[in-house]
């Protein structure tokens, strides 16, 4: 098999974006103490990484808002007739 | 404490050695090459490193899937009870990139404008989105003339121009000569506002997701 992949013209922006595309792991340790007394120890495995590769492309915010708070001024309209 | 930095996992053992301190060890069905030893930390010259070691395993192996940079695990056993639980889609996506290597191109320039899908319900215009985000019209003519020879497509749209886009093309070996002359040839083809930087062979970075 010819060996395709040892021609690469590809400058070091370009390698760091394919190998990171997917993200980096970084792994770490972690000890928690009081009084130079060590009581919890953790191992942390953390992946960081672009949002949109985890959750998918963000939605477009819609432009007419219909949350409960769009409501408000009604309540607040009728919570001003009691008080009339 | 020395671990096990996961480079790839393969289809099989590579053929001849792959490297100073680079082994194969089989977990879950499939073969996976590792080094002993901990964690990197990331810098340029460890992310170059890192491509070289997964560029010679490409070259010894039919079929590659790189692992995330800087993963690690303690030992075999926790190498196959990683593994285990996806070893379906391990083999369906080692059977996508047998035999192929990745190309990018990158897309520069002016967006096209797309016309809005009017007169048409909510759901169509929902599907119509995320059909636009999956192509790529500004380059339709580079598109068309490698498209007998990409085995699969990977699509980012960044739409922060000038990067306009990032596309993936998994190609077979056998057609990669003949690939790399249709996009000369169709680049000419090209709309003034729009430009493309072709890279590669890569391995299948883009292509090495397990679902």
């Amino acid at each position: 098999m010819k060996n395709e992949l040892e021609d690469i013209d590809g400058s070091l922006l370009d390698i760091v974006d394919h190998v990171l595309t997917k993200g980096v792991v970084v792994t770490g340790d972690l000890m928690l103490g009081v009084a130079d007394i060590d009581l919890v120890y953790l191992r942390l495995s953390a992946v960081l990484c672009a949002a949109d590769r985890i959750f998918g492309p963000q939605k477009k915010k819609r432009s007419v808002a219909r949350t409960p708070a769009g409501r408000r001024p009604m309540i607040a309209k009728k919570m001003n007739q009691r008080r009339k | 404490m020395t671990s096990l930095v996961l480079y790839a996992i393969v289809d099989r053992a590579p053929r001849g050695t792959l490297g100073k301190g680079l082994s194969v060890v089989r977990a879950a069905g499939t073969h996976v090459v590792v080094e002993r030893g901990t964690a990197r930390e990331v810098t340029a010259a460890s992310v170059r490193a890192y491509d070289r070691v997964v560029r010679r395993i490409s070259r010894a192996c039919d079929a590659v899937l790189p692992f995330r940079f800087g993963s690690v695990v303690s030992d075999r056993s926790a190498l196959a009870s990683l593994l285990e639980p996806i070893a379906d889609a391990v083999e369906r996506s080692l059977a996508l990139v047998r035999g192929c290597v990745q190309y990018t191109i990158r897309v520069h320039g002016r967006a096209a404008a797309i016309a809005p899908s009017r007169g048409k319900g909510p759901g169509t215009r929902f599907l119509d989105a995320r059909l636009a985000a999956q192509r790529v019209v500004e380059i339709a003519p580079v598109t068309a003339a490698v498209a007998p020879y990409v085995r699969a497509t990977r699509v980012q749209r960044h739409d922060r121009p000038p990067l306009l886009a990032s596309v993936y093309h998994l190609v077979a070996r056998e057609d990669l000569r003949r690939y790399r002359a249709a996009l000369a040839k169709s680049t000419a083809l090209l709309a003034k506002s729009v430009r493309i930087t072709p890279t590669g062979p890569w391995p299948p970075y883009a292509f090495a997701e397990v679902p």
